[in-house]
């Protein structure tokens, strides 16, 4: 193979065989990483031109050495050219610093800076090297596996005044030079137009920003750390909640990761009803983003609508799997219960009425003069900016990428289901909103395609040693019933490996690496979330806007706050 | 005697003008929800109409609260002369032909136009005095779009006094055999695409913008200080659509029904319409809103002024 020629002569790469997902990795010594990743970026053919993640796991004490070693995970991705790699580089000393490769790749700056939060691990040559999910004040490094798990093994966290004092300054004029003239502006992070708690700092003269600072991390919740102390299974709910307007999106990568590692097959039934409950669960999402867009341009009405029909998918969820945003239904080797006998005639019936409903929203959205007059032209992307920055999803293809999970790497069922990759080229607001209006109407006709073909079969890969096992089944033969057991207690997991599975979520590229050790816990579990990204991307796209037309960029660039901080 | 009797008159038109603006908040409330697929505050007294008084129960009962960093007295200010000049318009409108305080004064309109200009005063210093920048800039935007819309405004109106020969309410209804909508189509649309803009409801609620200024000039007000504006601007709405009935609509002019009624009715429809378009529209961005003013309406206006003094120049000559 070329590329691992090429690595191999040229950058001493040595090829890993862990992983589980067959995607090509190597390991590569620590001073080859810079002049590997130019290469890679500016000169393979065909090239990488994005990185997809970038994250480090801690391997503990290795060897003699007391200290812990880490292990840095460069993810890039080649979109239409190629598929992912992966890059391994061990680092052994944490005080030494790692050679930052935002010079080449923009958008691992905050990476970086997550890497350097959450391991304490420096970058040499980043431009901007501060914490990024955790307040400027926490102390310690909660990804490396000294720390521990469950908050109560900590002492109570208490916040002196003096500290408070400190950390509010970061909020007034000070951080301003008083000649220049601007002034710094919160927005967030309580403001209607953030969408939750996240604050944009902005320098403004006038209405006119000169420059964006997003700072996020106030809905950090520690997923990530989470799963580490959670069984295989156990961690599935956590999954809906990442991105919780996406509920399904959000299992299919995770459980689709565990999958990979431990070899599953799934039935076909399995797979159509994971693709039907994840469609639905992408048109309602969209439809919530509908909706508080035309919020963020001052327009009531389409969110009522949208919100409307919103609420008939979600019965029509809740009847499927008794659960409404969070349904946790998917498990390890298939559903957890089979669809209700009339499923057919209800979906048929709310599609069509939610069909029908979107003509009536998409009329008082992009059918609207004054909404067309405030999105039109309005955060302009091009298709370079949007790979530099890593953007997925709607932002990618309003540039005119026709870049689509479902399409470039099938999974579930959507492979044999007929549908086009809506895409602009105008890759502004405008195009924004149409696509999410077209991908719905291409979600309701996959949704009419599966009511037609779903197929018949389990709901359970029948391997049962990693699949969750058929509680009816256990009743019936010992076999089943020990790895019941052995599963729900936590003893046994998927076998050892490493892996990366990227889905397609409402929002872009959503992503879970995960490293196994074999143990009934992930070792480490990464959540690659396209919310991340995007926001990043704000600083470069929001600067030299108004105060208007800046609110009206952020809302079209799709993002959600569970999704950006985990 | 008749002094006090003049109080209390007056006393007692403030109150049913509140209760109208009370009344509008709630009749909003409904009627969005109705145009929103949702049903609006249904719950206390019939039809929820109790709303409107627990709505004003509420404000009047909250912490009076000035913020540190407020100038105390322009904030204190600020609010109670948008709720004045609101409701010391009325003064010249006329409910019918002999039922006003000052329907007859012979410069009732200019009157309107200049407690139109002191409301703008009151809602730029309520954004200056709560030092925020987000009530600041509402502020500025407030002035800015305040005094481009009082323009066209003022000139759309001048149509109606030409063709009038009066300044006074009563005399332009008098002189309205035909609705001055037939004859003023331009300067009715003018003015009512001006009066959005003067109350600055939806979709020119530029000063307010909730998703991008918080709340915009009145970021920082509380409790009754912010209910005075909440007054004002409903006051305003009522002010601009009953001005529209007496203008345009041919005033308490009408078949069967008494006079006043005929008013009510013309009245409320353009408050209906005022909601309607709060419900559909979209906010257009500050700039774009400043075009309209300066580069569509102002031109219009003055070509309709110039249009109907030349037709009723020829008109007399013929």
């Amino acid at each position: 193979m070329l590329l691992a020629e090429m690595l191999q002569k040229h950058f001493a790469a040595s090829p890993v065989t862990d992983g589980r997902d067959g995607w090509p990795d190597f390991l590569l010594p620590e001073e080859q990483l810079l002049p590997a990743m130019q290469f890679l970026h500016e000169q393979m053919q065909p090239s990488f031109p994005m990185l997809l993640d970038l994250t480090a796991v801690d391997e503990g004490p290795q060897g003699d050495s007391e200290a812990a070693q880490y292990t840095l995970t460069y993810h890039l991705h080649g979109l239409e050219g190629c598929g992912a790699l992966r890059l391994r580089v061990t680092h052994c000393d944490a005080e030494l610093p790692v050679p930052s490769i935002t010079g080449i790749f923009a958008n691992a700056n905050w990476y970086e800076r997550e890497v350097y939060d959450l391991f304490g691990l420096q970058f040499s040559g980043h431009p901007d090297l501060r914490r990024i999910l955790l307040p400027p004040l926490w102390e310690g490094h909660p990804l490396r596996k000294s720390e521990a798990i469950r908050a109560t093994e900590r002492p109570a966290y208490r916040l002196s005044k003096t500290d408070l004092q400190e950390a509010l300054k970061a909020y007034s004029d000070e951080v301003l030079p008083p000649e220049s003239g601007q002034t710094v502006l919160n927005v967030g992070p309580h403001h209607p137009g953030t969408h939750g708690i996240l604050r944009f700092v902005l320098k403004i003269s006038g209405e006119k920003i000169a420059s964006v600072d997003p700072d996020i991390g106030y809905h950090h919740r520690g997923v990530e750390k989470i799963a580490e102390g959670h069984t295989f299974h156990n961690f599935i709910p956590y999954t809906d909640r990442v991105d919780y307007l996406g509920g399904i999106l959000g299992e299919f990568p995770y459980v689709r990761a565990v999958e990979m590692l431990a070899d599953l097959q799934l039935p076909d039934r399995a797979e159509g009803i994971r693709t039907l409950l994840a469609e639905i669960c992408r048109i309602s999402s969209h439809l919530v983003w509908l909706g508080s867009y035309g919020n963020d341009l001052g327009t009531m009405g389409p969110a009522f609508y949208a919100f409307r029909d919103r609420a008939l998918l979600l019965d029509l969820i809740e009847k499927y799997t008794g659960g409404r945003l969070h349904p946790q239904f998917f498990r390890i080797g298939g559903v957890a219960a089979d669809l209700p006998e009339d499923w057919r005639d209800d979906l048929l019936q709310v599609l069509q009425k939610v069909e029908s409903g979107l003509r009536d929203t998409e009329t008082l959205t992009v059918g609207n003069p004054i909404f067309r007059a405030r999105t039109q032209g309005i955060g302009v992307l091009s298709a370079a900016q949007a790979e530099k920055w890593g953007a997925s999803g709607i932002v990618l293809r309003s540039t005119g990428k026709a870049w689509d999970m479902r399409k470039a790497a099938p999974y579930g069922l959507y492979d044999v289901l007929d549908f086009e990759v809506p895409t602009s080229t105008d890759g502004d607001a405008l195009a924004r909103t149409q696509l999410h209006i077209d991908e719905i109407r291409e979600s309701i006709r996959m949704l009419r395609q599966l009511a037609d073909k779903m197929p018949d079969g389990a709901t359970l890969a029948a391997d049962a040693r990693y699949a969750l096992p058929p509680k009816d089944h256990t009743l019936r033969d010992i076999e089943t019933l020990i790895h019941h057991f052995e599963q729900m207690a936590g003893e046994i997991g998927p076998p050892a490996g490493q892996v990366l599975s990227i889905t397609e979520s409402a929002r872009g590229m959503l992503a879970y690496y995960i490293v196994a050790d074999g143990s009934a816990h992930p070792y480490r579990l990464r959540v690659r979330t396209p919310s991340f990204p995007h926001v990043q991307l704000i600083t470069e796209l929001g600067r030299d806007t108004a105060l208007p037309d800046f609110i009206a960029t952020i809302g079209s660039i799709d993002y959600v706050l569970a999704d950006l901080d985990r | 005697m008749r002094l006090f009797l003049m109080a209390l008159g007056m006393l007692f038109t403030t109150l049913v003008l509140l209760g109208v603006a009370g009344f509008l908040v709630f009749a909003e409330r409904r009627v969005l929800g109705f145009l929103q697929n949702r049903l609006g505050p249904n719950r206390l007294g019939p039809l929820g109409i109790g709303q409107a008084l627990a709505d004003a129960l509420k404000l009047m009962s909250k912490e009076n609260f000035v913020p540190d960093f407020a100038d105390p007295v322009l904030y204190r200010a600020a609010p109670v002369l948008v709720a004045f000049s609101a409701l010391a318009s009325f003064a010249v409108v006329p409910l019918d032909h002999h039922f006003s305080w000052a329907g007859n004064w012979n410069i009732g309109l200019l009157f309107i136009l200049a407690m139109s200009s002191l409301n703008a005063y009151g809602v730029f210093l309520g954004g200056w005095a709560s030092g925020n920048k987000f009530s600041l800039l509402g502020a500025v935007r407030a002035v800015a779009q305040l005094v481009s819309y009082e323009l066209p405004m003022g000139l759309a109106l001048l149509g109606v006094v030409l063709l009038s020969g009066s300044l006074s309410l009563n005399g332009i209804v008098a002189a309205q055999n035909l609705p001055y909508i037939v004859l003023q189509p331009l300067g009715f649309v003018i003015f009512l695409i001006a009066g959005v803009a003067e109350t600055h409801r939806l979709p020119f609620d530029l000063p307010e913008a909730e998703s991008e200024l918080v709340a915009g000039f009145n970021t920082e007000y509380g409790g009754m200080r912010f209910g005075y504006f909440f007054l004002g601007e409903y006051l305003g709405l009522t002010l601009i659509a009953v001005l529209t009935a007496l203008l345009y609509l041919g005033g308490w002019h009408g078949p069967w029904l008494p006079g006043w009624i005929w008013l009510l009715i013309k009245t409320a429809a353009v408050i209906f319409v005022f909601f309607w378009l709060r419900a559909t529209l979209p906010r257009p961005r500050y700039d774009q809103l400043m075009a309209l003013g300066w580069k569509v309406l102002l031109p219009l206006a003055l070509f309709n002024v110039l249009a109907t003094a030349l037709a009723a120049a020829l008109w007399r000559l013929a």
